[in-house]
């Protein structure tokens, strides 16, 4: 992308804007990871793969509750809506991708500051933005940059998704694969 | 608060529906009215979410929960964590290895390598990567990157008028490279556009009545988390 650009690559004008890349690639990789993560980490606790922690209470803060699929009417909204349905996929797909964006603008505010901070040191000054060569500040940014998003994000989501398993098997949604 | 259910899941277990009128299951396309599910076997497909309790009404403390983890065998464990209007649970289903392992009373290591190796360092590294790729370009970049770092090495420097029998090594070894890679992804999309549609279309046929379900094609959403099998495309149906 940046290496055969013939547009100069700068910090935040466009079209090759690095504080805009950096924040388009936390919301962007944040809905990706947290989809992934969706998928795989679910497979394995429904295989046996990884065990569920069981050892957390579960949060009381409504705003939490919510974040964590805990307070969810069964009966209000099953009804509209039969589990299977194509709008039924849509919605569930909704409600995980929101959860993904909240996590990514605390992912935002946490990393773009400091990420812009360190490409003004990296970059030259060139009248109140910052210029880059082609290579290999850019590629360098976003390796560090996806880097450190995936390892500070990827093992908060796992352990989401095994604290979840371990409330919901210890009242009753593992019924069918306990006995 | 509202909010979309997941249809990973079973739905509530309602009142036992009077014999005869079953309604056709939204995961099973197969179900019609002329084959009702027997009614001494209990529904088990539970809305696994709608029964979390509320900490307020019964709390999960690690005082109460550790004790029943650690003690009691699976039967008292079910029949303590199922909540009154339940059913009582039907035997295994499924496969001994295939299903979920109990909630732990403490990280064990295994949790932690999974957390923090595999879904941390084994992330990180990916997302790099992925960005760092992303970044430089795409897929015949990499064919110029690889030509750029080997150059670094006076051996393998590019000459034409001079090819050097490593040079032309490594092009042969990068052609063969691409084109295997080209052909892998042509030979793959193939197998995916046809075993796709054909999956969809034999799933969804109806073996009672010998007909498709309009918007067959649109076939239902597998239960994902944990319990029941269903129709769907396989890699979805956990």
């Amino acid at each position: 992308m940046y290496t055969t650009t013939p547009l100069p690559i700068r910090l935040f004008q466009l079209p090759n804007t690095l504080a805009g890349d950096a924040a388009i690639t936390m919301i962007l990789q944040s809905i990706i990871t947290w989809l992934v993560e969706l998928v795989l980490v679910n497979r394995d606790l429904a295989r046996g793969g990884v065990a569920p922690i069981g050892f957390l209470r579960q949060p009381a803060w409504r705003v939490a509750r919510w974040f964590m699929f805990l307070d969810r009417d069964g009966n209000a909204e099953g009804a509209e809506a039969g589990s299977g349905t194509w709008t039924h996929w849509a919605r569930f797909l909704m409600s995980q991708v929101v959860r993904a964006m909240v996590v990514a603008v605390v992912a935002f505010v946490v990393l773009w500051g400091p990420a812009v901070g360190i490409l003004t040191a990296v970059g030259v000054s060139n009248g109140g933005d910052w210029d880059f060569e082609k290579t290999w500040t850019p590629q360098i940014f976003k390796l560090v940059l996806g880097g450190v998003l995936g390892l500070l994000q990827t093992p908060a989501f796992a352990a989401f998704w095994l604290v979840r398993a371990g409330w919901a098997l210890s009242t009753n949604e593992g019924i069918r694969s306990w006995s | 608060m509202k909010w979309a259910r997941n249809p990973f899941f079973k739905p509530a277990p309602g009142p036992p529906p009077p014999s005869g009128t079953a309604t056709p299951s939204p995961t099973n396309p197969n179900a019609t009215s002329s084959d009702p599910e027997p009614a001494s076997e209990p529904d088990t497909d539970t809305d696994l979410e709608a029964a979390i309790p509320r900490p307020s009404s019964s709390p999960l403390r690690p005082a109460e929960l550790e004790p029943t983890l650690l003690t009691s065998s699976p039967e008292t464990f079910t029949e303590k964590s199922t909540p009154p209007h339940l059913p009582p649970a039907k035997p295994a289903e499924v496969k001994e290895g295939h299903r979920p392992q109990r909630p732990t009373p403490r990280l064990t290591a295994h949790q932690i390598f999974y957390i923090f190796v595999l879904d941390g360092i084994g992330a990180g590294v990916l997302s790099g990567g992925i960005n760092f790729a992303v970044a430089y370009g795409e897929f015949f970049s990499f064919f110029s990157f690889l030509l750029s770092f080997f150059s670094l090495f006076p051996m393998y420097r590019f000459n034409p008028s001079r090819p050097t029998f490593l040079y032309l090594l490594l092009y042969l070894a990068f052609a063969l490279l691409i084109f295997s890679l080209l052909s892998l992804s042509l030979v793959s999309s193939l197998l995916f556009f046809t075993y796709v549609p054909v999956y969809f279309v034999y799933t969804s046929f109806h073996t009672t009545t010998y007909s498709f379900s309009p918007l067959f094609f649109l076939a239902p959403p597998p239960p994902l988390f944990f319990g029941g099998g269903g129709g769907g495309f396989p890699i979805l149906s956990l």
